[in-house]
């Protein structure tokens, strides 16, 4: 009999499924579920100034009242009384890896971060669990005028006014539920300011590791691009996988002002017991131009679309992303575009991939002010289902409120076509070389935006092995 | 003779299969209208077509349960309508094996009537049939008008519906349709909705026989300050079936409008195919245009794309007009003309066509 042909494995984890126990002599952990002693806890532990401890617990009184959304993937799973929402390594923040305990060091060896510092990083951030362990930014690079560091020592240092003006205004807890409870519980992440003008050449990157099993991460990061400033910065996350449920909660929030650009690529690797409801935001100033690079191929669940407002005149934002869904996850990811400045621009172009019983939904939403007079979008989203257990909804929503506009969008679902797989194969091709090459060639204009060694991370993600007919 | 029982229906209708974000106001319409009456038209029919009048208790429809896509509630409410006051289902048979029959239902409401016509049609096996359904009045004109229709095309029949909308501006106008398409059969709606004050149509059609298929085109010109708010589903089930629905539309003034155009292509449909696709010109600033495109998808070895675009008027497009004379306001009348020529074309009455003509032109009919 036949093997059933399969074109493309599933995302090969075992790079990632590694994992280190967690001993109280080592981590300090908060109890499980959510209440206001536990919000004083980490705000305590944190050595928060009022405001923000008294805004946790306004983000908490959000969360109680804010209803779970009714659309999207089932999160009826998630119970967010067994998350544990505040896990410390009790280890002081690094700026030399050396000085980062051993086996947190290790994990981080493993994924490749220091060797990518030395090689082609400006600077690193390394969160594990709830605290950034390792924090260090290139001498060059800080020369500058280019702040890079944790969030909690900016907001308590000379930039506290800056964050506290920043700091969930462009996310507010009223957004959603889960925006509410990263209000609440947040911890670790990074803020970035680059001066007016300086143009930061090799990009600066922030890796999130989450160990313990149960817990969820919180982390936020905010970057600000000063006028005619220039950044790209890098987000990696990963988990071993556990037969408990973790949640990340995170929150990015960024700031590209007149002129200023920002690239923003993300490679989201978590395990198959994640939900992944985070929240993604940027506001762009006139002139000003945001990327966002995104490939997904983690969680059981997600809820990802990166929103970007367009304010000032002329901004204009492209979004590029992948989403890859296996057996056992439904993962619903797209962007958000909101024109509001004159002759604003906006490009959406996505891939997904499903398999395996794997539940994939590109949903995004245009919205066109009536100030927002000129604008052009386009968005564009192409699925590829590769057997019949999977599934693949699109579901691209616009709002246009002026005429003075021109808005397309196309998209289209379908297998790998035969005809291809004919044509490669009467030049010589296996077909099992040319399921592959399709494929390959499908996730292309993702993978050629990232830098070369994360897209040959997300090639090896996408880990291409054919079975083909006994 | 018997006192009507009036419904005043305040209802969600229009529901897209999945939901979205709320605060898009995208998920569904909002109805308010009331009923008073049964509704009356002239009819013209070919021989090959009976006509009869029936309880819903006795009508093909209670065996054949078809929901129409302004939703489960509100064919519910429908039903309470016609049910407490005795009304009947005009439930046309298209016989077996007859070709090229045609019905036309033409409805002049009077102003201030609020009616709800409920119809059913039934191709048997081989048939062929076209019905058209007209909806005209004075400019003047206001009340409430209703139509559902419910379709079954049996093995190998090919059914024409077109319905057009050329009532007063005082209208709340509703069509809900469903149709379930069996072995080879195929179902094509034409619809031109240019009348009314709030004007919603929800069509569903089921593709559930092997190479059935559906297809279709909605022309609209949405004007002053009325609303617009249409919901297309198809469901294919069925193998190789084929779907395809174009909407060419126009807004001007202060008009709304929501468009919700799904293709659901259930487990099952191997080797089927499913295209959708919407042009909406936008010919005044404050209008407000809501587009929602899907694609829902459970099944590997099928084709599915849509397609949207908005926008005003190409500025090449009309360069080259002035460049031969045209003005511009002139200009806009030709492409609203245009636009709506394109899926009018489908209509075979030449009167009726002339009546879109001279509606579009904002001429008297």
């Amino acid at each position: 009999m036949a093997e059933e042909k399969t074109s493309v494995a599933d995302i090969d984890r075992s790079l990632y499924d590694f994992r280190y126990e967690e001993s109280d002599a080592d981590f300090y952990k908060v109890r499980n579920g959510i209440d206001e002693s536990i919000v004083l806890r980490i705000s305590e532990e944190k050595k928060d100034p009022d405001w923000m401890r008294d805004f946790r617990l306004k983000c908490l009184k959000i969360f109680n009242e804010t209803k779970e959304p009714d659309w999207g993937p089932d999160i009826r799973d998630l119970d967010i009384q067994k998350i544990v929402t505040y896990v410390k390594p009790k280890t002081q923040m690094a700026a030399k890896w050396a000085d980062v305990p051993e086996d947190i060091k290790n994990t981080f060896e493993k994924l490749g971060i220091p060797e990518a510092e030395r090689e082609s990083l400006a600077g690193v951030g390394a969160q594990y669990d709830s605290e950034l362990v390792y924090h260090n930014v290139k001498d060059e690079v800080a020369a500058q005028g280019v702040v890079y560091t944790d969030l909690e020592s900016a907001m308590h240092g000379e930039y506290a006014d800056m964050i506290k003006e920043h700091f969930m205004h462009l996310v507010p807890p009223t957004d959603h539920k889960f925006a509410a409870l990263h209000g609440a519980v947040w911890s670790g992440g990074s803020f970035v300011y680059v001066p007016k003008g300086v143009h930061v050449k090799i990009p600066l990157q922030s890796y999130f590791r989450l160990n313990a099993a149960g817990a969820g991460q919180f982390e936020h990061t905010l970057i600000i691009v000063d006028e005619g400033a220039d950044l790209h910065f890098i987000e990696g996350c990963s988990a071993p996988k556990y037969n408990v449920a973790n949640l990340h909660a995170g929150c990015v929030e960024l700031y590209v002002a007149k002129n200023a650009h920002l690239r923003y690529s993300t490679i989201e690797n978590w395990s198959k017991n994640m939900y992944n409801l985070n929240t993604k935001r940027a506001i762009v100033e006139e002139g000003g131009k945001m990327e966002w690079v995104s490939g997904s191929f983690g969680s059981h669940v997600s809820y990802l679309y990166p929103t970007t407002i367009l304010k000032g005149d002329k901004s204009l934002c492209e979004f590029t992303g992948i989403t890859f869904s296996g057996k056992g996850q439904d993962l619903d990811t797209g962007a958000k575009m909101i024109h509001i400045g004159k002759n604003t621009s906006s490009v959406i172009g996505t891939k997904s991939i499903s398999k395996s019983g794997g539940k994939n939904t590109y949903r995004s939403s245009v919205i066109v002010n009536k100030s927002a007079t000129g604008s052009k979008v386009s968005v564009n989203c192409d699925s590829l289902m590769l057997d019949s257990e999977s599934n693949s909804d699109t579901i691209p929503a616009m709002n246009i409120m002026t005429d003075d506009c021109d808005v397309g969008h196309e998209a289209k679902i379908g297998r790998i076509s035969n005809k291809a797989i004919f044509y490669l194969m009467s030049r010589g091709i296996s077909e099992d070389e040319a399921r592959a090459m399709i494929v390959s060639g499908f996730a292309n204009p993702v993978s050629k935006e990232l830098p070369l060694e994360y897209a040959v991370e997300m090639n090896n993600l996408i880990q291409l092995e054919m079975k083909g007919t006994l | 003779m018997k006192e009507i029982i009036e419904k005043t229906i305040s209802s969600e209708v229009n529901q897209f299969p999945r939901l979205t974000w709320h605060h898009l106001h995208i998920n569904h319409g909002n109805i308010n209208c009331t009923l008073t009456d049964h509704g009356t038209y002239r009819i013209k029919r070919t021989l090959g077509v009976e006509v009869l009048e029936k309880y819903a208790g006795h009508s093909f429809v209670k065996d054949v349960p078809m929901i129409t896509q302004m939703g489960k509630a509100f064919d519910q409410k429908l039903d309470a309508f016609q049910k407490e006051n005795e009304f009947v289902i005009s439930e046309f048979t298209v016989e077996a094996g007859k070709k090229d029959e045609s019905v036309k239902l033409s409805f002049s409401p009077k102003d201030g009537e609020q009616s709800f016509t409920d119809l059913a049609i039934r191709a048997k096996e081989n048939s062929s049939s076209t019905f058209i359904l007209s909806a005209e009045s004075p400019a003047a004109f206001s009340g409430s008008f209703g139509i559902r229709l419910r379709v079954l095309a049996e093995a190998n029949a090919l059914v024409k519906v077109i319905f057009v909308n050329l009532l007063g501006k005082g209208f709340t106008v509703f069509d809900a349709n469903a149709s379930l398409v069996m072995d080879n059969a195929s179902v094509d709606f034409t619809q031109v909705q240019l009348g009314g004050k709030s004007s919603f149509t929800g069509v569903r059609h089921t593709l559930s026989g092997y190479r059935a298929q559906n297809s279709g085109r909605l022309a609209y010109v949405t004007a002053e300050n009325n609303e617009l708010d249409v919901n297309y589903v198809t469901h294919q089930i069925g193998k190789e079936t084929e779907s395809s629905f174009v909407t060419e539309g126009v807004l001007l003034d202060q008009a709304k409008k929501s468009w919700r155009g799904t293709i659901d292509f259930v487990k099952g449909c191997v080797d089927s195919k499913g295209n959708e696709n919407e042009n909406v010109l936008l010919l005044a600033p404050a209008v407000v245009n809501k587009s929602l495109p899907v694609i829902l998808c459970d099944e590997e070895a099928v084709e599915g794309s849509h397609g949207t675009s908005v926008g005003k008027l190409g500025k090449e497009v009309l360069f080259y007009l002035q460049s031969r004379g045209v003005s511009a306001k002139e200009a806009e009348r030709l492409m609203i003309s245009a636009k709506v020529a394109s899926v009018s074309r489908f209509i075979p009455d030449s009167e009726l066509v002339q009546k879109i003509q001279s509606f579009v032109e904002g001429e008297p009919a």
